[in-house]
């Protein structure tokens, strides 16, 4: 079943073209990422599904519901960011338990779940600390943990581990999979790091020039699309790589 | 810097405590004539006055009336605040003049003009006075409040819609908040503009609505000092009285 499907979309910004006629389908529980440059729109994808930007033209579908029209707070998508995103002034358990608090939902499912999510991340314990008091990866993983107590059925991390080094983004790699094996949440990543676009991403699409290019796998991706190894060579000299050492991450990853 | 900012408590206290102190001494000093080294005479004759009198009761009604008049002040300074900052920024500069406008205008000049306006309106002296009071704040309290606002930015804002929070509960448990020492500063700000206000009850309130400025005028030009000396301290106590309960209770707000 289709859990999100964006037809034809398109997004001008201050007259310019940010997104151009984009097409994408994602089912139910499967994850996908956007791989770009920085300053290429892939936040912009991202804020147009949560409703923070309006779409020039084209749909957003979450199932069958037309979501355009929608504001924000009804969408059924949360947003991690890479930025401090915390309320400072609540506590860990405060910043989990808020958002369902506000929704309506029971107080004891809350703490069950408030609960349950904290063993998941790895947080027990963490509960009266306030965020300043964390570091970035344990704030991270309370932002994914918080974003998961409202029961979105679309999660979207955009360049959400960017602030942490290659060993906790690993580390918070392998908790976004056993989330999703446990959650079944539809997962959306947009990352400018080919690494993390692969291990997070059932497949993989490359935003370039506002157009989003993808395959039916990444190896499809790269085999048929001349504009994608274009993309992963400039990608390749922009990180200091060699074009074998890009491969090589595909081939390990 | 906690060197600097001690010593700046140090030097800046004696100019709070000096006018407190003469203040104090003069409420009960009837006479203390040049040359003397100390005063002579000693009574309590101006706490006795203020409180048979009964303008202990006007201080308390131009209490009450200040405070609603910052509540009302602050409520419509975080509705404009909040609304500017969810807007387009280009627009909100613009809006954001406007809402300066009151403080370019003279008080004697708009009140003027205003009573003209109340008299063919036949409006009630107290609603007059009251919408005049607020207008003279609210510059005050949008100031303080919109820079809270511009301090916080509109992150937190699209943090909670993203959460699934409409737009009250975001008011409520997140801006405000988090903009809490911003309002204690507004509600300063508009309660003293509205404390001290002379002219406006002067001029709208025909003596139908009398606040304790108008109360505290005549004392001040007579040579009794020693019942002047009363008043002034009785109206400053009271202010802080208000503040600082006030302070209290924003600290102990808690979502």
């Amino acid at each position: 079943m289709e859990s999100v499907k964006l037809e034809t979309l398109n997004l001008v910004l201050n007259g310019k073209q940010i997104i151009k006629d984009l097409n994408l389908t994602i089912s139910s529980g499967d994850s996908f990422s956007i791989l770009g440059e920085s300053g290429s729109g892939k936040t912009s994808i991202l804020k147009m599904i949560t409703g923070e930007f309006t779409p020039t033209s084209g749909n957003i579908f979450f199932g069958l519901q037309r979501m355009n029209e929608l504001p924000m707070e009804k969408r059924d998508s949360v947003l991690v960011s890479p930025e401090d995103s915390l309320f400072p002034h609540m506590t860990v358990y405060e910043n989990l338990t808020f958002a369902p608090r506000m929704r309506g939902m029971k107080k004891a499912k809350i703490h069950e779940k408030a609960i349950q999510l904290l063993d998941f991340v790895g947080m027990q314990g963490f509960e009266a600390r306030y965020p300043s008091s964390l570091s970035s990866g344990q704030k991270q993983r309370i932002a994914i943990a918080r974003g998961l107590m409202v029961e979105p059925n679309v999660l979207l991390l955009d360049e959400a581990f960017s602030n942490l080094d290659r060993h906790k983004k690993k580390e918070m790699h392998d908790l976004v999979h056993t989330l999703r094996k446990h959650l079944c949440f539809t997962l959306i990543v947009v990352t400018h790091d080919l690494e993390e676009a692969i291990r997070l991403g059932d497949n993989i699409g490359i935003l370039n020039d506002g157009q989003l290019l993808k395959g039916e796998s990444i190896e499809d991706l790269i085999r048929n699309s001349k504009d994608a190894q274009k993309f992963l060579k400039v990608y390749a000299s922009e990180q200091e790589m060699k074009i074998q050492d890009v491969f090589d991450i595909l081939k390990q990853v | 810097m906690k060197i600097f900012a001690s010593l700046l408590k140090f030097i800046l206290f004696p100019f709070f405590l000096l006018p407190g102190l003469s203040l104090f001494l003069w409420s009960y000093i009837t006479v203390w004539k040049f040359e003397d080294w100390y005063p002579k005479q000693f009574s309590g004759k101006g706490f006795y006055y203020f409180f048979s009198s009964g303008d202990y009761k006007i201080l308390i009604y131009t209490c009450i009336f200040s405070c609603i008049v910052a509540v009302v002040s602050i409520v419509l300074a975080i509705l404009a605040s909040s609304g500017l900052m969810r807007m387009n920024t280009r627009l909100a500069t613009k809006f954001e003049g406007f809402l300066y406008l009151p403080l370019l205008f003279p008080v004697v000049g708009i009140c003027m003009g205003m009573h003209r306006l109340f008299l063919s309106a036949s409006a009630s002296s107290i609603i007059n006075i009251f919408i005049m009071h607020v207008y003279f704040s609210i510059p005050y309290a949008f100031m303080v409040i919109y820079s809270g606002y511009k301090e916080i930015g509109r992150k937190w804002f699209l943090i909670s819609k993203n959460l699934g929070l409409t737009n009250v509960q975001t008011l409520i448990h997140i801006e405000l908040s988090m903009i809490k020492e911003y309002l204690y500063s507004a509600f300063l700000f508009a309660f003293s503009v509205s404390y001290g206000q002379y002219y406006i009850n002067v001029f709208l309130g025909e003596y139908e609505d009398i606040n304790f400025s108008m109360v505290i005028a005549p004392y001040l030009q007579t040579s009794n000092r020693n019942i002047g000396a009363v008043y002034i301290l009785m109206y400053l106590l009271m202010g802080y009285v208000v503040t600082s309960f006030v302070r209290k209770g924003l600290k102990k707000w808690k979502v």
